[in-house]
């Protein structure tokens, strides 16, 4: 569990949990996230993630993609909602994103870059 | 019978009634057959998702039964043809029609961002991101033909 008591989202394929690190949070992405609308499961665990951050002053999240082997494009859709939701941020509200992404995975150099390009100076990636 | 006189240009045919469920299989299958057929792995993953992408709109927006994909790999011009073909309403052709011509319109990677742009606005269920994904992450260039109510939607990778 984490400080925040937010429950780990657990479907079929795909798990997205969130643990505590020392900087920030962590929410690390394991499997395949290719159902039909992504929507209703992320959407609101996402929020959740980001109104508690914002109550607890965190400035640091982290992203890590490196073991998510597929990722629908309405899945890249739940996280442009949640990156855009931080752009307007006032400057003591604003928090940072660390994304971490696997070289192996072909996807992820491409498509997790773009996320970057939205937020420009928000989000730092990094590709292993 | 010519079982064995098309040997030079490596050809899947898959047809299957429209199911999510299917997808993930037949995106599996591309991925591992392709990195054998293809000398580079990256490519296997990238026509294995854009596959994934068509085969979802295909799902998505049948009005009735039938989704087919093609694979062909044109050895000689070292490129390879992906065709998934559905039955849809004439509503979603048009917008399909729009969406191609946008995203064919300008630069891979503006247009991607410009879709992100809109996707972050948008309150339906839809992405609009998956075509111009696709034509970002593989520089291929995409085409669709209509007949009635059948769509094909073609995306041809440059693999040199
Ligand atoms: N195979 C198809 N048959 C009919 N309409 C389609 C098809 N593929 C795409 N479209 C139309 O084109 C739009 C854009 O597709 P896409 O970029 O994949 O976004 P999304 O799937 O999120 O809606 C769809 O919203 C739909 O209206
Ligand atoms: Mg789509």
């Amino acid at each position: 569990m984490n400080k925040f008591g937010i429950e780990n989202v657990i479907t079929e394929k795909a798990t997205v949990e969130l643990a505590d690190i020392a900087n920030g949070i962590k929410v690390t992405f394991t499997g395949d996230i290719d159902v039909q609308n992504p929507e209703p499961i992320f959407v609101p665990f996402f929020e959740q993630i980001h109104n508690k951050v914002i109550q607890n002053s965190v400035k640091y999240v982290e992203l890590d993609f490196s073991k998510l082997t597929f990722l629908n494009s309405s899945g890249i859709k739940t996280l442009i909602k949640w990156i855009t939701k931080v752009t307007p941020l006032p400057a003591d509200q604003k928090y940072r994103f660390k994304i971490v992404a696997n070289s192996e995975i072909t996807w992820q150099e491409t498509s997790l870059k773009m996320l970057a390009m939205l937020a420009p100076g928000l989000i730092e990636i990094s590709i292993k | 019978m010519d079982l064995f006189k098309n040997v030079k240009n490596g050809f899947i045919e898959m047809i299957f009634g429209p199911r999510w469920t299917y997808i993930a299989t037949v995106r599996t299958f591309l991925q591992n057959f392709l990195s054998i057929t293809l000398a580079d792995n990256k490519w296997a993953d990238v026509i294995s998702m854009a596959a994934s992408e068509l085969l979802e709109n295909a799902v998505k927006y049948a009005s009735e039964e039938g989704t087919k994909i093609q694979v062909e790999h044109k050895k000689e011009d070292n490129k390879l043809f992906l065709h998934v073909e559905n039955f849809s309403y004439q509503d979603n052709i048009k917008i399909l029609q729009k969406e191609i011509e946008f995203i064919t319109s300008g630069d891979p990677q503006e247009v991607y961002l410009k879709k992100m742009q809109e996707a972050a606005l948008r309150t339906d269920g839809g992405s609009q991101l998956g075509l111009a994904r696709i034509r970002y992450e593989s520089n291929a260039s995409i085409s669709f033909d209509v007949e009635g109510d059948l769509v094909k939607v073609t995306v041809i990778f440059d693999l040199k």
